[in-house]
């Protein structure tokens, strides 16, 4: 008898909290994209925590290189420093063309979008789900960034916010399924929206098959939609397969930015 | 102080399975440990508490995702659920059924959130995918579980927290 009420009870408990689940889902589909207060709480409390451990992670990493490897540490030194200077170089490049940009463009009389200053941002967790491609960061709402910042390296387009916290913020990467930015061909300047198939591959879609695409080109972000900046680097073609009787190309895009290494990213502010 | 300590290790759980280092790995090797806890917890120690516990770990998981909030509540509770109903007459310190079990949890939660992306949120992830993922999942469920058991019940009895369901009906 007592056996038979507890099954009764955790069958109503099971229930309930399948309600509570679908309600919460109901709740964060219908307030989306506010990230509730208890996201909010969670994020704060465990990524300290993940940050505290790739912290801790790195150090242990740079004791085994500096004091057992002491000639690798040497030269990855030489080509981060390398790195650092072609990366101040390429900003300094990208200044220049921004403020030619300014210029041509209040000579055509032009409305303008542009950005005032990226704010560097370091990967601290990832997202633990399967089948979903998402970072979280470890600056937020505090230090300036709002869902929809873009997030880029000097290689190319990483992603954008889609929640953000007061000190942390999870970014959408180009990768994930959900993710879905329009683009041009660089060469030919042809439409298409690249979507995120895997962790190593996009999808080029709605590319008209009468359109000249080759292996090798490269593919931008087109500004359209203003979510990303036009001119964004967003990777390189690698197969196009024209079906005899489709509207479409399919093609297969290598990301510029190795998606597996992210460390450092910047985050693009707007400006109104 | 169960509860208590199972959570602590479940979000240490979390912590470390969410370390970009992951990122590196193939989808194979990012296995849910937080899913395999749950289960080992449930097998364990098992009552409503096991369903609270459920739920809000896959509360956690979700603020931690991505996805939408609910989701793993939701995948979290149904696993739980379905291994109190099956495990009643079975031995739970056994390795093998420890392991059937794990694989039995990571197909359910799969499946579920499958069919929750797909029904609710009109996201359809290919089979292929699910597949590619699901099949090493399983086989490093199959393979982590006995162990993840054995260090819950260790950690219990360091602790001296309740004994194993069968042997004490003592509520937290």
């Amino acid at each position: 008898m007592n056996d038979l009420s507890d099954r009764r009870k955790r069958f109503a408990l099971f229930l309930s909290l399948i309600a509570l689940a679908l309600a919460l889902t109901a709740a964060k589909t219908h307030f989306a994209p506010q990230t509730s207060r208890f996201e909010a709480l969670i994020l704060s409390s465990l990524v300290p925590l993940q940050a505290a451990l790739v912290q801790g992670t790195q150090r242990f990493n740079d004791f085994w290189q500096g004091y057992i490897q002491l000639t690798q540490v040497r030269q990855e030194n030489l080509q981060l420093r390398h790195q650092a200077e072609t990366l101040r170089g390429q900003l300094q490049q990208y200044r220049e063309a921004y403020l030619q940009q300014q210029r041509l463009r209040q000579l055509l009389d032009f409305r303008s979008q542009s950005f005032q200053s990226a704010i560097p941002v370091e990967v601290v967790s990832i997202d633990p789900s399967q089948w979903s491609q998402a970072i979280i960061v470890n600056k937020g709402l505090e230090h300036g960034l709002h869902t929809n910042n873009t997030i880029m390296t000097h290689r190319g387009l990483v992603g954008h916010v889609i929640e953000a916290t007061p000190r942390y913020a999870t970014v959408l990467l180009l990768t994930d399924r959900r993710s879905a930015v329009d683009a041009l061909v660089q060469r030919t300047r042809s439409r298409g929206v690249a979507v995120g198939k895997s962790k190593h591959r996009l999808e080029l879609r709605y590319v008209d098959i009468h359109d000249d695409i080759r292996v090798g080109d490269r593919i931008i972000s087109s500004g359209l939609g203003e979510m990303y900046p036009k001119g964004l680097v967003i990777g390189t073609v690698t197969a196009v397969r024209s079906p005899h009787y489709g509207l479409f190309h399919e093609i297969d895009v290598q990301p510029a930015v190795d998606f597996l290494k992210l460390e450092e990213v910047l985050a693009l502010k707007s400006m109104g | 102080m169960l509860l208590l300590l199972s959570i602590l290790v479940t979000l240490c759980t979390f912590v470390l399975q969410t370390h970009p280092v992951f990122r590196s790995i193939s989808p194979g090797g990012h296995v849910d440990l937080a899913l395999l806890v749950v289960v080992g917890f449930t097998l364990l120690w098992g009552g409503q508490r096991a369903l609270w516990f459920g739920f809000v770990i896959g509360l956690i998981h979700d603020a931690l995702s991505s996805q939408w909030l609910g989701l793993n509540a939701l995948s979290k509770s149904i696993v739980v659920f379905l291994v109190l109903n099956l495990s009643r007459n079975v031995q739970q310190q056994s390795p093998v059924v420890q392991s059937l079990f794990a694989a039995a949890a990571i197909g359910l939660d799969t499946a579920t959130r499958w069919l929750m992306l797909a029904a609710l949120h009109a996201q359809i992830i290919p089979l292929e995918a699910v597949l590619r993922t699901l099949l090493p999942h399983v086989l490093l469920g199959l393979v982590l579980m006995p162990g993840i058991c054995a260090g819950l019940r260790l950690l219990a009895y360091i602790l001296r927290v309740l004994p194993e369901k069968g042997q004490s009906n003592a509520a937290v």
